[in-house]
This record gives structure tokens, C-alpha cells and sequence, in this order.
């Protein structure tokens, strides 16, 4: 039984996915729905091989249905202490708490 | 990156020529691929989306600054499932070295 | 034309119309390098087969020499490129089974018929006639060589051809095998079936 490299498999699926969002960002204009094929490939790359998708990819796009967010189909709002994007394709609102930072009590 | 390593890199945004088909009106098509799937890729040329399957077709593309010459039924796998078996299929190839 | 060899070839062995030999020895390291150096492994057992594969080199094509047990594990390794022949090898249906997925080659030397006699070699006519049969199912690697291991036991490419011809062999399809696995160590323009790279071509 061969045995699987694993380390290597993780390499090049890194690359992978930052090619594959590489080409969303370029792509997101044009046709929006290759653009949501691309995220869904990445995903499914960091899924397989048990990524981490970095935190600069996961806010470009919906969390629930996959489509970027591009001007118009998106909404930021900070509200209650935390950043509130709203999906406008599906209506999801994503929350990314900005908690000052903790201070040293005495 | 070593050119190897088509097996399981990625072919969206690769250029790519269609070489070798038992279609003789897919010879020539060339262009950028833009989606893949299991079986086929679809390739952006001058004239619009084509959708090549893979099995049984030669492609030439370029990556890691080569020219290379690739059998398509040896990417024939899901995208996802491509970088496992692409180096599995490397590893077990004769006169291949990883290392 | 490519001959796979037991000795260091001279001027001689390249009149009979071949252009590239390639050298099976138990210590490469000494062969020149005009020729491909091919490494013999003759093994015992399993442990001294492996122990000797570590010692192999990148460039150096690895023939093994065994009994069947020997030859059984080595059809398995993936080093080994090739199964040499020799008087009193054995080979049986599941290693060039075996052969055949694991892409060894499968040496069949027209030397060991010169070096017998008589009842002996009849019955090693009749065992090379098996074994192609079996390799011809499979549709296994196989090549026809000389397999010398002196000048005067090397014989011209086509004489060889016509007698495995005779016997029963896809002539044509060993030189195609043959020339891949060359290949393989010869050119650095091949990686494995398939795939390739293409040089002086601009898109």
C-alpha cells in the first residue's frame, strides 16, 4: 500500500486555493457565477485536505450561498460593538465582533 | 514548482491546446480554461466557451514555465480529488522521483 | 536499436548495429560512461534485496537476479526496473501478473539458449514458449535481449528478433517497451507515460 504524502498534498492544495481566489477576485465582475464556482472549488480543496481558509479569503464571500460579495450586493453596518455584513443575495448576516482590546486589570 | 506537479495543480487559468481528439473538429482549440469538472474542462477561446472532455484527448499546456504534453485521461478525477491522486499516481510511476 | 549487456562493450559489439547498450554489474560506479549503467542485484532473500536497492543510484537502471521467492518481492519494489534472466530462472503466472501491474519489466535472454545443450535446452524452449504466452496475456513489459556476458555470445539485433519471433513473441512490442524504459533514464524530457515535456515549442 502506497502511502499518501501528506504534507505535500497540503503545499499544493494551499496554492490551490490562492490561485483559486486569485481568479475570483478577477473574475467577480465578469461572470459572477464562475466567480461562486471558484469559492465553492476552494472550499471544497480546504475541506478535503482539512485547511484553514485564511481570514483575508473567508470575508470575500457569503457564508451560506458562496456568491462574493461585490459592490451593491453587500451591506456593512457596525452595530452593538460588532461589524454586521448582510448578504443581499440570500439574506445572511454575517457578525464579526470588534472587541477592544482586554486590558489589564489591577 | 515543478512541472510534475500538473497532476494535481490547478488548471483554472492554465492555457491549454487541444492536441490529440477522436474529434477532429476539437483539434486546435485553444485558450484559457475557466471551469473543470470531472470529466471535462471548459475552455474560453476567441470564439466563446468550449467544452472538451477529458478522456481520450492530449493536451498541451503551460505551467512552471514548460511546454507540457498531458494524456487527459490522467486528470481525469474531480478537481478536489485530483491533488491526492495525481501525486499517488506520480508516486507509484516508475523513474519518477518526489524527492 | 539498444541491447541490454553483462559486460563493457568495445568497438566490436557496436559493428553488429546497435547503437547504445546499456551495462548490467554488480558495481556500476566502475563502468564508463559512454554506456547506461545498469545495476545487478543478485540476492538471497528479501532482506539482502532490499539491503542492496538502498545502494542503488538515480541514474542507474536496476536489474535483479533471484530465485523466485527473490523475485516475487522484488516485482514489488518499485526500484526494480527489470527482472534479468539467467540460466534456471523461474517465473511463474502471478509474478508476471504482478509484472504487469507494477510495470517490471521482464527480461528473456537469448544467451542462456547458447550456453545449453541438448535435453536442456529443449526444455528451456519449452519454458520461454510458457512464459511468453503468459507474458502475451497479460500484455506484461518485456524485452528481447542478448543478455552476453561476452562478445562472442552477442548476436545481431535481427537474428534475435526472428528467433523469439519464432517462439512466439510480439517483436515489435518488446522494442517499443524497451525503448521506454530507456527512456526513462536517457531522456530528461519524459516523465512517465503521458506526460511530457515539450521543448523549443512557444504557445
Amino acid at each position: 500500500m502506497l502511502r499518501r504524502e501528506k504534507r505535500l498534498e497540503r503545499r499544493i492544495a494551499k496554492e490551490r486555493i490562492r490561485i483559486l481566489f486569485e481568479m475570483m477576485e478577477k473574475m467577480k465582475h465578469e461572470d459572477y457565477e464562475l466567480a461562486r464556482r471558484y469559492v465553492e472549488l476552494a472550499r471544497r480543496i480546504a475541506m478535503k485536505y482539512r485547511l484553514k481558509l485564511p481570514k483575508r479569503y473567508k470575508i470575500l464571500f457569503c457564508k451560506k450561498c458562496l456568491y462574493p460579495y461585490v459592490e451593491g450586493k453587500f451591506r456593512v453596518r457596525v452595530r452593538k460593538s460588532r461589524v454586521i455584513i448582510t448578504c443581499l443575495n440570500c439574506g445572511f448576516e454575517r457578525r464579526i465582533p470588534i472587541r477592544p482590546k482586554r486590558q489589564k486589570y489591577k | 514548482m515543478r512541472p510534475e506537479f500538473v497532476l494535481a495543480h490547478e488548471w483554472i487559468g492554465l492555457e491549454v491546446e487541444v492536441v490529440e481528439s477522436p474529434n477532429p473538429c476539437e483539434i486546435g482549440i485553444r485558450g484559457v480554461v475557466v471551469d473543470e469538472t470531472m470529466n471535462t474542462l471548459r475552455i474560453k477561446t476567441e470564439k466563446g466557451l468550449k467544452t472538451v472532455a477529458k478522456k481520450g484527448r492530449t493536451f498541451r499546456v503551460k505551467f512552471a514555465g514548460k511546454v507540457l504534453r498531458v494524456k487527459g485521461d490522467l486528470i481525469a478525477f474531480r478537481p478536489e480529488d485530483r491533488i491526492k491522486k495525481g501525486i499517488l499516481m506520480l508516486k507509484r510511476a516508475k523513474g519518477v522521483w518526489l524527492w | 536499436m539498444i541491447d541490454f549487456v553483462r559486460f563493457v562493450p568495445d568497438s566490436r559489439a557496436y559493428n553488429l548495429g546497435f547503437e547504445r547498450f546499456v551495462v548490467f554489474s554488480e558495481n556500476p560506479s566502475e563502468l564508463p560512461d559512454s554506456v547506461l549503467k545498469g545495476y545487478l542485484i543478485r540476492a538471497e532473500n528479501g532482506k539482502e534485496l532490499i539491503e542492496k536497492l538502498r545502494r542503488a543510484k538515480r541514474n542507474w537502471m536496476v536489474g535483479v537476479i533471484g530465485d523466485l521467492k527473490v523475485i516475487r518481492s522484488a516485482v514489488m519494489r518499485w526500484r526494480v526496473d527489470l527482472i534479468l534472466d539467467f540460466p534456471g530462472r523461474e517465473m511463474d503466472y502471478v509474478t508476471v501478473k504482478m509484472a504487469k501491474e507494477k510495470d517490471v519489466a521482464i527480461e528473456i535472454s537469448i544467451s542462456k539458449f547458447l550456453n545449453s545443450e541438448g535435453l536442456r535446452r529443449l526444455r528451456l524452449v519449452e519454458e520461454t514458449i510458457d512464459l511468453i504466452r503468459i507474458v502475451r496475456k497479460f500484455d506484461a513489459p518485456f524485452v528481447l535481449t542478448s543478455g552476453a556476458s561476452d562478445f562472442y555470445e552477442m548476436r545481431p539485433k535481427r537474428q534475435i528478433m526472428e528467433f523469439f519471433e519464432i517462439l512466439g513473441a510480439d517483436v515489435e512490442r518488446a522494442e517499443r517497451w524497451m525503448e521506454r524504459l530507456v527512456r526513462r533514464y536517457t531522456d530528461p524530457n519524459y516523465i512517465m507515460d503521458g506526460l511530457e515535456i515539450e521543448e523549443n515549442f512557444k504557445f
